[in-house]
């Protein structure tokens, strides 16, 4: 449980940690709440030559509010996301169910984002959010929908020497949920879905989901949100319009959880948040 | 973990049978082989890297291919070691003259299973299979293209 030797940098601004990332290539891996890249290090999976502490880096964390747009720093833990006002509650209750009480006050979105886990929680809220992440290189900064972000296990679309620095998560006035059910023992999503919704005439206008932990990368299902637009709000019709929530993705399986359960989970999950997102839109 | 599927290259089956037994084309094929070579009792001794995001092992390993009915069908076995696991497998190939190819286009099928053990399978269990499955799809990838060539 001891990692294999590495270099340590501790950059104090972005062009600093930049150019290291670009000096060391491969090489080189980024640490902000070491909640991911620790434990791979200590079982020698992972063996940086060099880890680019970025905790001196001012700016990279933190939640603002920018004319509706929520921007929130890479850098921001998961517990100061599920405390905050100021972030959409779907955004807050996912922070919320993450990991254990030490995931949350060390973790960050950033590093969750980057490392990519196809059972993260984050990846599912992005989509349902219609997030934008913001990526800085050597060539200056790229907006990537997060739609595309998420490419496959442990991979996104953030290049190597690229530091992911905020996201942003547009302005909305559609009520949210996610809905989880977790592997016992690390916390992971076994499937988790995020549902971010608008009605229309007692209906369920549009709804955004996005789902995890089902397949190598968390996915929009487009038939489940093209069933929804003009929904009526009552279990059965929203349970049918969710029956597609697996449909089209190469399922994961392990021994946690088959690739038909999984699949089973993604479609009451889907309806269970599609339901309370609804109830909270009534409210509100 | 079972590992299967096909794939179809534009080229003859004799032709496909003796590119896959030479190992350079192995080499190019193989997402990460850093180096590939036959040796004296007519197996391979291979270097791959291969990972996931931020886990990355150097595999060191033998493959063996046994079974050879030229130029139909093969087994190839595998078995090798890294600093994150093990991994040990078999897998039954099959060539097939496409039916609508007329003899210049053939099925290559796979079939077999894969054993990973090891640091990496008793943590990382739920990314290893899909790994695996990557690593499967983009050999038949790059296989199609080199012969496509």
């Amino acid at each position: 449980m001891i990692p294999a030797k590495f270099e340590y940098a501790v950059p104090e601004t972005i062009e600093e940690a930049i150019a290291l990332l670009k000096e060391h290539g491969e090489e080189a891996k980024v640490l902000t709440g070491g909640h991911s890249l620790i434990p791979l290090m200590r079982l020698r999976l992972a063996r940086p030559g060099l880890v680019v502490d970025l905790r001196k880096v001012p700016d990279l964390s933190g939640i603002c509010v920018n004319g509706g747009e929520v921007v929130i720093g890479a850098a921001t833990t998961h517990a100061e996301i599920a405390a905050s006002p100021d972030v959409p509650r779907m955004i807050a209750e996912t922070a919320q169910q993450i990991g254990d009480p030490q995931v949350r006050n060390a973790g960050t979105i950033g590093g969750s984002l980057v490392h990519a886990d196809p059972a993260a929680d984050w990846p599912a809220a992005m989509l349902a959010a219609r997030a934008t992440i913001v990526l800085r290189g050597p060539g200056g900064a790229r907006s990537v929908a997060a739609e595309t972000f998420f490419r496959g296990i442990l991979e996104s679309a953030a290049a190597p020497g690229e530091i992911l620095t905020s996201i942003r998560i547009p302005a909305s006035d559609a009520a949210g949920a996610y809905e989880k059910v977790a592997q016992s023992a690390s916390g992971f999503a076994l499937a988790g879905v995020a549902a971010q919704l608008v009605l229309a005439r007692g209906a369920i206008g549009s709804a955004q989901i996005g789902i995890t932990g089902v397949a190598e990368h968390a996915y929009r299902p487009a038939a489940v949100e093209k069933a929804l637009a003009g929904c009526a709000i009552d279990a059965a019709a929203v349970g049918a319009a969710c029956a597609a929530a697996a449909d089209g993705v190469e399922l994961l399986e392990d021994i946690h959880a088959s690739a038909r359960y999984r699949a089973h989970l993604a479609r009451v999950l889907a309806k269970r948040a599609v339901l309370r997102a609804a109830g909270r839109a009534r409210a509100s | 973990m079972k590992l299967d599927g096909s794939t179809t290259v534009a080229q003859r089956a004799a032709d496909v049978f003796d590119r896959l037994l030479d190992p350079d084309f192995l080499a190019r094929c193989i997402p990460g082989c850093e180096r590939m070579e036959r040796r004296e009792d007519g197996s391979y001794e291979a270097v791959v890297k291969a990972g996931v995001g931020a886990i990355k092992g150097s595999f060191r390993g033998v493959v063996t291919l046994s079974e050879v009915v030229s130029p139909e069908s093969y087994r190839m076995s595998l078995s090798g070691k890294s600093t994150v696991g093990f991994v040990e497998g078999s897998a039954l190939i099959r060539l097939e003259a496409d039916a609508e190819g007329e003899g210049e286009r053939t099925w290559i099928h796979y079939d077999g299973e894969a054993r990973v053990s090891g640091v990496i399978a008793s943590v990382g269990g739920r990314l290893v299979d899909a790994a695996a499955r990557k690593v499967c799809r983009q050999f038949f990838e790059r296989l199609a293209q080199e012969v496509g060539q």
